[in-house]
């Protein structure tokens, strides 16, 4: 070896080293270039799918308050047991804790564990009470093997008041029956979305809260319900279930000038707190969902159309053929035997005969229009689900019976809701309102921008009245108010329903039920019925209770069976809606800001 | 040169640390801000509850019993005076005639006063006697 070898050894290795550390960063700087260019987005969305995920938050429903902002409904959350079947060494003493504690069927769990012993969830028991969540924690089950998801659960405070009304929602969070269910578009809200972050090990460690994707919804339903007059008229029911014994009964308060229901009871009824043994027929709304022949209580609308097409006068007098007349084939009788009446007495003594004189007078083709005007024959279109449409027969069915019949209250049948809707509008000056349940919603915190900003306070955001048609001229349903209706109350079949201090107008309704051996009238089974308002001369108030079939032996008059308790509904809510017997005349005599009689 | 490479070094581990600190104090940030919506969760949860204790200890069917028990405190309306005429009528005082047994002075009645306009006088003991 030379000296120039020598040298020359160590350089060749220097370069060598160097050449192949430059090679290797070469390598590593392109799978980085290759990595963060040419992967980067493959990569990305990989990391992304390990670290986070996307949970959707359902939305909590809104309260639901009545029109003074009590509470009717709302909603908690409460835990929900579920288990890892794979995890759990489920053996006998397992089953015993767990259906001790839980109060359930040791079989049903031992079944439906079985079931899911391949899988990774099952669902043990939703909705615990604090009790049974302390319970299960202190029974030290291995980590992973259990948890628990919140859920949310709706209350009602107030029980069974507005059982109907308000509906329920079901264990998934669906509105069923009542207002829970036609307004669950309101009371639902939109469920958000939240991303979550995650460690290796699977640990949620961030959770990120975008204000664009959280769930929407509105703070609270205000309900047209006044809670202190719905209380009065379940007390009412109850009383009337209780003197009476009927199958049913049920009861509406309404404001006739806006159409807003103060009240709306039916019995036999539920608490939602425990549905455990609630019976089939309590689960039906008598308000909206029974038909029934209306009887005297379809009198005034019938003479009230009459008047206002001309047909009859105001001075007008009828032979009521003491007590017994053939019309046609058909033999009509009256409670008592009147002779000659004029056409406010026809309504106080509630004479079928001159009704049926009446009828004879207007014909089929105008009783026709009658009914279909005042909205029989097709729902109201309340803010409620299953409402009954009522029985109106197309009029080529209708009959020399039907001239009879129908003004009388018979060959139709309508709901209580339909009946009160009609009266209302004669206690308004004849405007056929939708009945409403819906005052306004209340908004989505202070975001203006929401879809779900509303207030129940701002002037333009409340539910508008609904008007569907006109009925009769507004002299009419006032002279009909005023001078039949009040005289029933003050002299005819509905004397026991005065209110003191007040001028109180209504009407007796005492319907035969149909017989369905026989196919005709029952003699022993009736539909009681009485509607009234007050002050006389400025409805604000209408009422209507409905006793279906009360107990035989019993009286089944509309004037003894329901009168007394829709004057006692009457009563308290006029107390309460601080309406003074003299707000008719008041009203007219109160200065206006311009110092003139307003 | 030897200064050169280590300063860079330097500025490299300074702008790391930096990096990692300002990356672990948004982090905390952000647990934080997870913890605060989640408390605010807790919170909205436990004033559904208490609002529901409240509603239910205070509920419509409780005060009706206590009502029914002691009497409401209404007093029923008397009958207006009919008027003879129209002048008469006008001159009449125009007291509503529902009021509460409520003493005098109370707070709660004067706004209540006030929100309800027409309504304001029969809660005085002087309106009373008037009529």
């Amino acid at each position: 070896m030379t000296v120039k070898d020598a040298r020359s050894a160590p350089r060749w290795r220097v370069n060598f080293v160097a050449g192949t550390t430059l090679g290797l960063w070469l390598i590593v700087a392109a799978r980085l270039v290759h990595i963060q260019h040419f992967q980067a987005e493959e990569l990305s969305s990989r990391a992304r799918r390990q670290q986070s995920f996307e949970v959707e938050v359902p939305a909590r429903p809104a309260d639901i308050v009545d029109r003074n902002g009590h509470l009717l409904a709302t909603t908690i959350t409460t835990p929900s047991l579920f288990v890892d079947p794979s995890q759990l060494d489920v053996d006998a003493s397992f089953i015993e804790d767990l259906c001790g504690i839980l109060s359930l069927d040791p079989a049903v769990i031992t079944e439906r564990l079985a079931e899911y012993s391949g899988k990774r969830f099952c669902w043990i028991k939703r909705r615990l009470s604090e009790e049974e969540l302390a319970q299960i924690i202190q029974l030290e089950w291995p980590d992973g093997s259990y948890g628990f998801r919140q859920e949310f659960l709706r209350q009602y405070p107030q029980g069974h008041v507005a059982a109907h009304v308000l509906g329920l929602r079901n264990i998934d969070g669906e509105g069923k029956g009542g207002v829970e269910q036609s307004l669950n578009h309101l009371v639902q809200g939109q469920p958000g979305k939240r991303q979550l972050v995650r460690d290796a090990m699977g640990r949620i460690v961030e959770v990120s809260f975008d204000p664009d994707s959280e769930p929407r919804r509105f703070d609270a339903v205000a309900l047209t319900i006044d809670l202190p007059i719905q209380m009065t008229v379940e007390k009412e029911l109850d009383r009337v279930m209780q003197d009476w014994q009927p199958k049913a009964a049920s009861a509406i308060v309404i404001d006739p000038q806006s159409g807003e229901i103060l009240a709306m009871s039916s019995r036999p009824t539920y608490s939602p707190a425990d549905l455990s043994n609630v019976k089939p027929e309590a689960w039906k709304n008598h308000a909206i969902n029974i038909v029934y022949e209306p009887g005297s209580t379809f009198k005034p609308l019938v003479v009230a159309w009459g008047l206002h097409r001309g047909l009859i006068r105001r001075d007008e007098v009828f032979h009521c053929e003491n007590g017994k007349w053939m019309m046609g084939r058909r033999l009509l009788n009256d409670h008592h035997p009147y002779g000659k009446l004029n056409l406010t007495d026809v309504l106080v003594k509630s004479s079928n005969i001159g009704m049926a004189k009446i009828g004879t007078k207007m014909t089929n083709a105008e009783l026709f229009r009658a009914t279909v005007a005042f909205g029989f024959g097709r729902p109201t279109g309340v803010d409620l689900p299953g409402e009954a449409s009522g029985i109106v027969r197309p009029s080529r069915m209708w009959n020399g019976y039907s001239t009879g019949s129908v003004p009388m209250g018979q060959e139709i049948a309508v709901t209580p809701m339909q009946l009160i809707a009609a009266h209302a509008s004669l206690a308004n000056g004849g405007r056929l309102i939708t009945p409403q349940l819906l005052r306004g919603v209340r908004g989505d915190g202070d975001n203006e921008n929401s879809p779900f900003y509303a207030a129940v306070d701002e002037p333009g955001l409340s539910v508008p009245t609904r008007m569907l048609t006109k009925t009769v001229d507004a002299e009419t349903a006032k002279w009909i108010v005023e001078e039949p209706m009040t005289e029933v109350v003050k002299r005819g079949t509905g004397r026991l329903a005065k209110v003191d201090g007040y001028e109180v107008f209504g009407k007796t309704g005492t319907a035969q039920k149909t017989d369905p051996e026989t196919g005709g009238y029952s003699t022993t089974d009736y539909v009681a019925s009485f509607v009234c308002g007050a002050p006389a001369r400025n409805p604000r108030v209408l009422v209507l209770v409905v006793v279906d079939e009360p107990a035989p032996g019993k009286s089944h008059q509309g004037g003894i069976v329901a009168a007394p308790s829709a004057a006692r509904i009457l009563r308290r809510t006029l107390l309460h809606l601080h309406i003074s017997p003299e707000s008719d005349d008041r009203a007219a005599e109160r200065p206006t800001e311009n110092g003139r009689a307003g | 040169m030897f200064f050169r490479f280590g300063s860079a070094v330097c500025v490299v581990v300074l702008i790391s640390l930096v990096g990692i600190a300002i990356e672990k104090r948004s982090l905390d940030l952000r647990r934080n801000l997870s913890r605060q919506h989640y408390q605010m969760d807790v919170l909205r949860d436990q004033h559904a509850r208490l609002r529901l204790k409240s509603q239910e200890l205070a509920g419509i069917e409780r005060l009706f019993e206590t009502v029914e028990r002691t009497g409401s405190g209404l007093e029923l309306p008397e009958k207006p005076p009919k008027a003879a005429s129209p002048s008469k009528s006008a001159e009449r005082p125009s007291v509503p005639l529902l009021f509460w047994r409520q003493p005098l002075g109370d707070p709660r009645l004067d706004e209540r006063s006030r929100r309800e306009g027409s309504l304001a006088l029969p809660f005085n003991a002087s309106a009373r006697n008037s009529r």
